[in-house]
């Protein structure tokens, strides 16, 4: 995976100063970084803007991390989440959303590792997205269009995956 | 003993199982002697001038007197709370039953012994007077078990309050982990800075990560010591376990010229615990070990682990020739946030932690220690 991919990433904490400090460690970096204090205003942010990691904090008022992730997985189907949790939470976190989140990272985070983990959680994504990419190309092929309606329909999809 | 009389108690005060005695009289004093050889309590009995008449064969092994040693002795002889022993009589003989909760009598060696007592007046028809029967049962298990419980909750209590501040304290740690990472970024990155500042700046930074990895490993200890996680019993092979713990600290050990001895008793009987959490207890107790010899002594170092069976209990023994424990000390290792280690190296949780697992595996830890010879920790287990 080549770093200087351009690569979106949600952090989502109601710690601000934490967040800011961790904003300006990530673009440094080199990642493309929104910062937002609820998982409300995530939401809200992403029915906007597409990421490919959300780093969200399980526990924050209103919204939980869970909760935010499924929320955000269903507005972007590819983004992949990576929930902070507590110690002693990761149980329950893990029983009520194993399935949606990419992983959870045991808080206090060490950088390095969340770094790394951003930037597995980004290869899953493109991954997965390709994958999608592929099967409905092949779905359009099948469809029996002429060659100009092919191009035009995957042109469409490369659009709509930001494939180029 | 003789014939029993009983014409002085009221018929409906009678025991039924006494009606079935009839007036076999032999049969009522070999039933009142098995009583008194076989009863768990101290019995006794006392003239109205507070002599003793009788004595039960547990209150002769309680009280380390042989019946014929105290009989026709005055009951204040065999009792450490005097006053309170005779206000309960004076009230017995007038209402005729009294019920003291705790009350202590006095062994031969003068130690007080605690146990709730019943004193009951028996009108003697014949002579027109009366006796005392006194019936006392040892508070010390009871009490004993109480007070250990007291302080598992206590302990729990306190685990709960700490978790509540621990998870508070880790987010301001947390934040400052995160501004002294971006710090290390701007002094990286700064320019005219002279190499010297600059090498000076950025050790203060790590200065300041290191010691928030402190924080961390302290609030992570707190929290795994408050956390009610239920054990998870399971039969197991006890060798095993006590094993892989030795082969976890042999190489520490082995760099600081100490010996780990095993002796294991053959066919362990199976234990019904939990490995993991007993792990942490050994690992605990063995890395204590290594440590008191390391500052004890440079060389001839042993730590003997040895297994064996004691009263329908498992006992493993760790024991090390290190520094030992000096006796003022004794009272205070199983406290919690107790330490002798330099700051940074102890967090004053580990024995404290060891003896919540074990207690609430429904075992026993306890320690015998001797400056300049070693100290031994004993760990029962209950057998499977």
């Amino acid at each position: 995976m080549e770093e200087k991919a351009d690569i979106r990433v949600l952090l989502i904490d109601d710690e601000e100063t934490l967040l800011e400090y961790l904003s300006k460690r990530l673009l440094r970096e080199g990642f493309t970084v929104k910062a937002t204090f609820s998982g409300e205003e995530a939401v809200e942010v992403a029915a906007d803007d597409n990421f490919d990691v959300a780093v969200v904090d399980l526990k924050m008022p209103g919204m939980d991390g869970v909760e935010t992730q499924k929320k955000l997985k269903k507005i972007q189907p590819f983004l992949q989440s990576i929930v902070l949790t507590g110690h002693g939470a990761i149980d329950t976190a893990l029983e009520s959303g194993r399935q949606d989140a990419y992983k959870y990272l045991l808080k206090p985070i060490e950088y390095d590792n969340l770094v790394d983990t951003i930037k597995e959680a980004y290869e899953k994504k493109v991954e997965l997205q390709q994958a999608k990419f592929r099967e409905e190309v092949e779905e359009i092929y099948r469809s029996g269009r002429g060659a100009r309606g092919i191009k035009k329909a995957v042109n469409k999809l490369r659009k709509i995956y930001g494939i180029d | 003993m003789g014939s029993i009389d009983t014409k002085g108690l009221d018929s409906e005060k009678r025991h039924p199982g006494f009606s079935a005695l009839g007036d076999d009289a032999h049969l009522a004093g070999a039933y009142l002697a098995s009583i008194l050889e076989h009863s768990g309590d101290i019995i006794f009995m006392l003239n109205e001038e507070g002599t003793i008449l009788s004595f039960s064969k547990r209150g002769e092994e309680i009280l380390q007197y042989s019946e014929k040693d105290i009989v026709g002795h005055p009951v204040q002889a065999i009792v450490h709370d005097v006053e309170a022993f005779e206000n309960a009589l004076s009230v017995c003989g007038k209402k005729g039953r009294v019920i003291v909760p705790e009350l202590a009598f006095r062994n031969r060696a003068g130690t007080p012994e605690s146990c709730d007592l019943c004193l009951i007046r028996i009108p003697n028809g014949q002579k027109d007077d009366h006796v005392f029967l006194g019936i006392g049962r040892e508070l010390h298990c009871e009490k004993k078990l109480q007070d250990d419980l007291t302080r598992v909750d206590r302990l729990a209590e306190l685990g709960r309050a700490a978790s509540g501040i621990v998870h508070d304290i880790n987010n301001p740690v947390a934040v400052i982990g995160e501004i002294s990472g971006w710090m290390e970024v701007l002094i990286s990155d700064a320019s005219g800075l002279r190499p010297d500042e600059r090498e000076e700046l950025a050790k203060a930074v790590r200065d300041i990560e290191k010691q928030t990895r402190r924080c961390r490993a302290i609030t992570r200890q707190v929290l795994n010591f408050a956390r009610e996680s239920a054990s998870e019993k399971r039969t197991f092979d006890l060798h095993e376990v006590l094993q892989n713990t030795v082969q976890f600290l042999r190489s520490e050990a082995v760099s600081k010229n100490i010996e780990i001895v095993l002796d294991f008793m053959e066919s362990p009987p199976p234990v019904q615990s939990d490995p993991e959490r007993l792990e942490q207890v050994f690992i605990n107790l063995l890395s204590n070990a290594v440590y008191s010899i390391k500052e004890g002594r440079t060389q001839g170092g042993e730590i003997r682990v040895k297994t064996s069976k004691t009263d329908g209990m498992v006992e493993i023994l760790i024991s090390d020739n290190g520094t030992g424990i000096p006796e003022e000390l004794h009272e205070k290792i199983f406290e919690l946030f107790y330490t002798t280690k330099p700051s940074g190296k102890g967090t004053g949780l580990g024995l404290p932690i060891c003896r919540n697992i074990i207690e609430k595996l429904g075992g026993e830890i306890s320690f015998k220690s001797e400056p300049g010879v070693g100290t031994t920790f004993f760990v029962r287990l209950p057998v499977a």
